[in-house]
């Protein structure tokens, strides 16, 4: 469907490069040119948002069955499909659990990535090079290739179904490091020499220099984290048994098992989808300009 | 205040050295100021004397203390930067009170204090509750000087504090730091690729080049006796003109003689022990000059270019396979092409060891270079 | 000549550096290397850990299940990778080409970054869903049978469809930022030279954007391998017959379901080997053709 947008963007050029080169006609055609553009752009972004508009729309009905467009006219049944998630079906504990999480690992990995990349910034010391390639390198071990012998190790420390087996393995981040290293590198050195000469401390520099500095590229790596985390599911769903420590995610897929043996409505598993899309999304609508300044700093 | 001395001085950057056995005296209260082109090791010595860099080997010395491993808060220096290193998120006035906070020896009167002083001698008091952002560059630069200012500290360390302002801004801070030294009095090192700043700033020029002190002098005997070739052709703007030349006895006289010019020389010592051998011609452009008629120091030379200065016109000649300028007077009617006839100004020739580089003679009377400047450097 | 590392206290960097080693050693170094070690292990949880050497590998080597897996894992990938990307590309040029609401149109459209995973799974098994889905009779009409719980090729298609959704997003962000990178002028001389927008973006475009286009099929790869857990979990649970069962699922099952975990131990290594590879030549690649300006 979207692979043809290019025919069609292509052949409404030469329709409108065919027409007069008189500097109206030339206006005309540019004005036509945008017009086709942003019909197009519009289609595109219609396409990307229907999925959720149906789910949102189902999720405001009462038994969520629509096999047809007729259907999808929005039913009365909002208020009471997210209480009953909610509260009825506990969806709230998830989300308070993914709320921790998240706020916890963000929390926890900005300190920890703060201060490596300070390390890895602004002290000389031996093997430099080797410690930040170690922390790098971690970016070829994501969770799915050690979740079972992580699984082992955290049930063998007695962590396994605990807050600690979702939070504590997260905090160290090669990507928060990196990005935050990249960031300082675009600080000039004088500031800091000038901070060593008037004998201004490291971690002082860090909290009352580099910090305010950096704002917009902190929240953009919240934001990032933040999503990152709340988005976990498989670790999640193989360490934690307990359904009062079960994350948003997983719940989720309780939901729609739920569902299939027909216990819950549809519309009941569109409602919790909704629930569990809206804090992430909320957080790159409010914060888009600084999570797109940090993902461009990330590429680099 | 207290004066400082840096003794067999070096610096290595893996395997690379950038500061090559430097000695170097700087009195109580001095302005000096080190030059040299960029590479040459200035900015690494102003390093090694904040601690911002450790030596390699050698000793620096403030006082009678030596504080070769000190750290830079524990010398009691502050450092002026070419861009400003202000805090973009701070005031002007948090920004100058930030390190003296750190520093933690100033009760909060006393900083009140030494702000207000320090705001009103720069002329910012207006300006402290602005951030950086919001100042020009030169207000940013004043900002900085008063952030060096409150420490109050025993030496200053400028490293190009003006090379980002516009050239007329820089020739006002210029003056304003000149004053500010001498209301102060605090002993002053100031780095710079500048001649001009140098030579204006400085009631001592040290000369670098290539992790080596060339010349420490005042600034007319560095311009009018200077020691080595580099020192001659680095300082002075068309640079001293070079040529190769023979030096012969003539009778009692000695000529420098060129393949086509003939030229006697003033008596003066070293001349003796050149005789006989090959040289460097120095001179200056504006110890030559156009000759009304051919007299006995004159030589003939072709014009290549003309470059009208206003106040003076460039003449850029060639006399056989060697090229010189020369600065004659404005309104000279030459042309590319002519021939003119040239007098040099027989007490300001200067001859260079062809090999090393080194000075061996000045025409004008001077002492012997060895009293030159005993005291403050050896190179 | 200056720097910034001024701080020159070893104890101090150990200190600071601390955190991030301890959990990068133990959750991170640690159990890849366990994963190793447990892969020549015959472990459960009921019974203790028997040595067994190479028999976990050779088990695999020999298991037709598993050579499928790898297959539908690198064939899905690839398929996510080319789909992404030849979509975010259509996206991301036509959002360069507009004049005004640049920026309305990327966030609407880069939004399913923040999608969960889980979330993309469950509404894309509502919508397409072979009895209650929304546009199921409609496609019925054209005269396919919509049947992807029993039928492999369609459930492949649908979460293929899934994937991309989900990840279309994130490319658009890189590939408008790489865009917006491009000097007007090489524009305005590809428009005077009478380029047409289809050559502009293919001639002159994408090779100047290639180095995030290399960044992009690195990210799209480790995405396509393990990004799409969840939405496999709750769509099709790798089947029907295998027909989604990746790598990634396949492992899971190993270990949580029949609970073999040195078995499973040696399909991490081989999980981690083959994604290390895959980089390896990549990066290897993009040195050879991107063009990193300068």
């Amino acid at each position: 469907m979207l692979g043809s947008l290019l025919t069609a963007l292509t052949a409404a050029v030469e329709r409108s490069q065919a027409a007069g080169r008189t500097t109206s006609e030339r206006l005309r055609q540019l004005e036509t040119e945008q017009l086709t553009l942003h019909v197009l752009a519009a289609t595109v972004v219609f396409l990307i948002v229907l999925p959720v508009l149906i789910a949102a729309l189902v999720s405001t009905k009462r038994a969520g069955i629509v096999t047809s467009i007729a259907d999808l006219a929005p039913g009365g049944h909002a208020l009471s499909n997210y209480r009953r998630a909610l509260i009825g079906l506990e969806f709230w504990r998830y989300m308070l659990n993914s709320f921790v999480m998240s706020i916890a690992v963000v929390v926890g990995k900005l300190i920890v990535s703060l201060l490596a990349a300070l390390v890895i910034v602004y002290y000389r010391f031996p093997y430099k090079n080797a410690v930040f390639l170690f922390i790098l390198f971690t970016l070829l071990l994501p969770v799915p290739v050690r979740f079972v012998p992580l699984y082992r190790l955290t049930t063998e420390l007695g962590m396994g179904n605990t807050f600690f087996a979702i939070t504590v393995p997260y905090l160290a981040s090669a990507t928060t490091v990196f990005i935050l290293r990249q960031h300082f590198l675009s600080i000039p050195a004088s500031l800091v020499e000038t901070a060593k000469v008037d004998g201004v401390g490291p971690l002082r520099f860090l909290w009352s220099v580099l910090v305010p500095m950096s704002r917009a590229v902190l929240v953009g790596v919240s934001v990032i984290m933040f999503v990152y985390t709340w988005n976990q599911y498989l670790w999640p769903l193989v360490i934690i048994n307990a359904e009062s420590l079960q994350v948003a995610q997983v719940g989720l897929s309780l939901l729609r098992g739920q569902a299939s043996t027909g216990e819950v409505a549809w519309s009941m598993v569109m409602t919790g989808s909704i629930l569990t899309l809206l804090p992430p999304l909320a957080l790159l609508v409010l914060f888009r300009r600084q999570l797109l300044e940090t993902f461009t700093i990330q590429q680099k | 205040m207290t004066d400082l001395t840096l003794q067999g001085v070096r610096k290595e950057f893996d395997g690379v050295v950038a500061v090559k056995n430097i000695d170097l005296h700087i009195p109580d209260g001095a302005f000096v100021t080190v030059v040299g082109p960029s590479g040459c090791g200035k900015s690494t010595t102003l390093r090694l004397i904040a601690g911002l860099e450790q030596a390699t080997d050698g000793m620096i010395q403030m006082g009678t203390q030596d504080v070769t491993g000190v750290e830079p808060k524990d010398r009691d220096v502050a450092m002026v930067f070419q861009n400003y290193a202000l805090y973009p998120h701070m005031t002007a006035r948090r920004n100058i009170t930030f390190g003296m906070k750190a520093a933690g020896d100033f009760s909060d009167e006393e900083i009140e204090r030494q702000v207000a002083e320090a705001a009103a001698v720069l002329d910012i008091d207006d300006l402290l509750d602005r951030k950086p952002g919001e100042l020009s560059g030169g207000e940013r630069q004043r900002v900085a000087l008063g952030r060096a200012l409150v420490r109050d500290p025993e030496v200053f360390l400028m490293d190009e504090p003006l090379s980002n302002l516009d050239a007329k801004l820089r020739i006002k801070m210029r003056a304003e730091l000149a004053k500010l030294h001498s209301e102060f009095g605090t002993t002053t090192i100031y780095v710079t690729h500048d001649q001009t700043e140098a030579l204006t700033l400085g009631d001592r020029v040290v000369v670098m080049n290539d992790g080596r002190i060339q010349q420490v002098d005042s600034p007319q005997r560095l311009y009018d006796f200077p020691k080595t070739r580099f020192v001659a052709e680095f300082i002075g703007d068309p640079a001293m003109n070079m040529l190769p030349v023979d030096i012969a006895r003539n009778g009692t006289d000695y000529e420098a003689v060129g393949p086509t010019f003939r030229i006697t020389l003033p008596e003066g010592d070293g001349l003796e022990a050149a005789a006989g051998g090959q040289a460097i011609l120095g001179i200056r452009p504006e110890s030559l000059s156009v000759a009304d008629s051919a007299d006995r120091s004159s030589f003939t030379a072709e014009v290549t270019v003309t470059e009208p200065l206003g106040d003076s016109l460039l003449l850029e000649c060639r006399t056989g396979d060697q090229e010189f300028k020369l600065h004659a007077e404005p309104r000279t009617a030459v042309k590319p092409g002519d021939q003119v006839a040239l007098t040099v100004d027989a007490e300001r020739l200067h001859l260079f060891d062809s090999q090393t580089g080194n000075a061996i003679y000045h025409a004008a009377a001077a002492q012997s270079l060895e009293e030159t400047d005993t005291v403050d450097s050896t190179i | 000549m200056s720097t910034r590392e001024v701080f020159t206290d070893r104890l101090q960097a150990g200190v600071l550096l601390l955190p991030t080693m301890v959990v990068s050693l133990l959750f991170l170094y640690y159990p890849t290397v366990r994963a190793v070690g447990l892969s020549f292990y015959r472990a459960s949880l009921a019974r203790g850990d028997v040595f067994v050497g190479l028999e976990n590998y050779r088990r695999l080597a020999s298991s037709p299940e598993y050579l499928r897996s790898l297959l539908v894992s690198v064939l899905f990938a690839a398929c996510v990778v080319v789909g992404v990307m030849a979509v975010a590309l259509c996206v991301s040029f036509l959002i360069h080409e507009i004049d005004v609401g640049k920026g309305v149109y990327l966030v609407a459209v880069i939004w399913p970054y923040a999608l969960p995973p889980a979330v993309a799974g469950l509404v894309f098994l509502f919508i397409a869903h072979p009895n209650i889905g929304i546009f199921t009779s409609y496609i019925e009409t054209l005269g396919v049978d919509v049947n992807w719980f029993s039928n492999g090729p369609q459930a492949f298609v649908v979460v293929l469809i899934a994937a991309v959704w989900k990840q279309v997003g994130y490319n658009v962000i890189f590939m408008t930022a790489a865009l917006g990178n491009v000097p007007e002028s090489l524009t305005e001389t590809a428009e005077l030279d009478g380029v047409s927008r289809t050559q502009r973006l293919l001639r002159v475009y994408v090779p100047i954007i290639s180095p995030t286009l290399v960044f992009l099929v690195i990210m799209n790869t480790i995405y396509g391998f393990f990004g799409t857990f969840a939405m496999i979990d709750l769509m099709t649970k790798g089947g029907p017959a295998g027909a989604t069962n990746i790598l990634i699922y396949d492992l899971y099952r190993t270990a949580f379901q029949f609970y073999e975990f040195g078995f499973a131990s040696a399909k991490s290594v081989v999980l981690f080997v083959a994604v290390g590879l895959l980089m390896y030549g990549q990066f290897r690649l993009s040195d050879r053709y991107a063009y990193y300006g300068g």
